[in-house]
């Protein structure tokens, strides 16, 4: 089997994850339009609360339901305790994110002050290699990018075909048009924080199951590739994020397989600035504000 | 007790050259830069990489230039460098992007100096980082190694002074002016026909200067430099000491260095017992206390301890005689 099609393989996987950390992120900010900086630490609670979970079961699939709650409920009470204060005094989409900076500094050092700067792995069921086209995948890999893809078409068919998906839609379309049309704008982003955070714990979850192991920082570390692969594909747009997320993924990955791993992020990075760049709307993006 | 005060006291006169450094560029200029200690760092590496001599025995590790250069000229080398820094990463990023979108690709830009600086070896000794950085002037000084302690501290203290009066004459001066005017409003001030993106980058180097400066003076202090001490976390923290003290005020910069730097920080790190099992709690504990005043200041008292003087309408070149001799800020009653 060829380098090539064995890194194309690594790429796809690593989109997957990507993708889950992409689109949560790009459905928070077209909700609520605040460039969350503390994302990696979403994905790093949902980490930490599977391995809390993994204390009373070692069911994986509770242990990832476990730690996408804890996310989702910390993603809303960062909204419902702190961003809202914020916004009823008006405050500046900088203030917004210099906050989400500085939540970022808070959950971060708070997971190592109670958890150990140490690496810390979750027990999981080891897998057989398989061969699958010209791919070499684990097991782990499969449920990996099947758990994404179903992620992605429950989200279509909620933002598609659900009143709450509609109205998601609408107040990141226009907060104006959407309040004086009825909808109850803070309860939908309260509900899209709380979404958005489950979406980011599962794939911090994602994230240690594939990777194997995880710190505190490790959620900091993806970052920037999910910035990338968002602004890729035009953040605001979940749709974009996935494709975004493609790109970002097979990038890494295939370059990784011919230069020093440690560029990889090197790579994404330099898309993500080449993109803002260039064409910040993304890639796809016809509009500067365009919707979902 | 005395020594470590002496220390203390070094540290926090350099961090805040740092902090009137970042606040040109976020206090007065509202530019939201998340990798200042990039140009920090290249300020540490480029004038340690000018002193340090050539290795003496086979094996020692080997960094770029190695020139044994004295001290002055190794640190104008370093700030000089971190300035050209600052031109090539500000003319990148200053793009017509908003203030996040802007931090985004600063905080990228540094990652990429980061990783290219932690994995090459022969560049500055990647992640091990360069050690044996020469003591300024330590040769030609009479003083015991005690007497050098409070030597160093002098300067740096010296060094402070200088940095503090340039950025107060600075902030009065129309340049100054200017960079308010485009913080509070960059439409308005390029209606009024000045060149934003010219005053902005200039704010952008003006600022990586003086971080190169102090990156100078860090590096000979700790006498060693290596990536670990040039994470992002270093940047916010920063933040945290502007914020609480009074963003935009550079007398403030230097008190929330004080209180943060100096007094929190410390604490946290040697004043709490250690945690048994969990020998990076105390450091952490100093992010979670920095998050913390950050979202504490910006809710409750978003001018922080010290507010920035408010402008009278006095232009010194028209009215010379009656400001000159005026006080920075003709205390305005704040209403709100």
């Amino acid at each position: 089997m060829s380098t090539f099609t064995h890194v194309v393989g690594f790429g796809l996987v690593t989109s997957a994850v990507i993708a889950l950390s992409a689109v949560a992120l790009s459905l928070q900010f077209s909700v609520s339009n605040i460039p969350n900086f503390a994302h990696g630490e979403f994905l790093t609670l949902g980490m930490y609360g599977a391995l809390v979970t993994q204390r009373l079961t070692d069911n994986i699939f509770v242990d990832a339901l476990g730690g996408a709650a804890v996310t989702a409920v910390a993603a809303w009470a960062i909204n419902r305790g702190i961003i809202e204060p914020f916004n009823r005094r008006g405050a500046k989409v900088t203030v917004l994110f210099v906050i989400t900076i500085a939540l970022s500094l808070m959950i971060q050092n708070g997971l190592i002050v109670f958890f150990g700067g140490t690496t810390q792995s979750l027990v999981v069921p080891s897998y057989a290699v398989n061969q699958v086209g010209p791919f070499l995948f684990t097991a782990a890999d499969e449920v990996v990018m099947v758990v994404a893809v179903v992620i992605m078409v429950a989200l279509h068919l909620v933002l598609r075909y659900t009143k709450f998906g509609k109205a998601q839609r609408a107040v990141a379309d226009s907060r104006e048009l959407a309040s004086v049309t009825g909808i109850n704008m803070p309860r939908v982003v309260a509900l899209t924080w709380l979404m958005a955070g489950a979406i980011a714990g599962l794939a911090g979850v994602v994230i240690a199951f594939q990777g194997g192991t995880f710190n505190p920082l490790t959620g900091y570390t993806f970052l920037l590739v999910t910035f990338a692969a968002a602004v890729a594909g035009g953040l605001g747009r979940p749709y974009g994020a996935m494709v975004g997320a493609l790109i970002l993924g097979l990038a890494t990955e295939v370059s990784g397989g011919y230069l020093a791993a440690s560029y990889k992020m090197v790579i994404a990075v330099g898309i993500l600035v080449l993109v803002l760049l260039v064409k910040p709307s993304g890639l796809f993006g016809a509009k500067e504000q365009a919707a979902i | 007790m005395i020594d470590y005060l002496v220390s203390v006291l070094t540290l926090v006169s350099i961090f805040a050259i740092l902090a009137i450094g970042l606040n040109v560029q976020w206090g007065w200029t509202g530019m939201l830069n998340l990798t200042y200690i990039t140009f920090v760092a290249v300020g540490a590496y480029v004038s340690a990489g000018l002193d340090v001599g050539p290795p003496i025995y086979a094996g020692q590790q080997t960094y770029i230039l190695s020139l044994s250069l004295p001290f002055p000229v190794a640190a104008l080398g370093g700030t000089l460098a971190a300035g050209a820094a600052g031109a090539l990463i500000g003319a990148i990023a200053l793009r017509r992007l908003r203030a996040d979108y802007f931090a985004i690709v600063t905080l990228s830009l540094g990652l990429v100096v980061y990783q290219v600086v932690a994995q090459n070896l022969g560049l500055f000794g990647g992640q091990v980082g360069m050690f044996g950085i020469p003591q300024p002037f330590a040769n030609n000084l009479p003083f015991s190694p005690e007497e050098y302690t409070f030597f160093y501290l002098g300067l740096c203290l010296f060094a402070l002074a200088c940095v503090y009066l340039l950025a107060r004459h600075l902030y009065r001066s129309p340049f100054g002016r200017t960079l308010r005017a485009i913080r509070d409003d960059e439409v308005a001030a390029q209606a009024f026909a000045r060149p934003v993106f010219w005053f902005k980058l200039r704010a952008f180097i003006l600022g990586s200067l003086i971080a190169g400066f102090g990156g100078a003076l860090l590096a000979h202090f700790v006498g060693a430099f290596n990536p670990a001490g040039w994470t992002p976390g270093e940047t916010f923290l920063l933040y945290t000491a502007i914020f609480l003290g009074g963003t935009g005020n550079n007398l403030g910069a230097i008190l929330g260095v004080f209180l943060f730097t100096g007094v929190i920080s410390e604490a946290t790190r040697n004043f709490i017992p250690m945690i048994p099992g969990n020998p990076d709690a105390n450091e952490a504990l100093r992010g979670v206390v920095g998050g913390l005043i950050i979202i504490l200041v910006l809710r409750f008292r978003p001018q922080g301890i010290l507010p920035e003087p408010r402008d009278k309408d006095t232009d010194r070149d028209k009215d010379n005689n009656a400001s000159a001799s005026l006080p920075v800020a003709p205390a305005t009653p704040q209403l709100t």
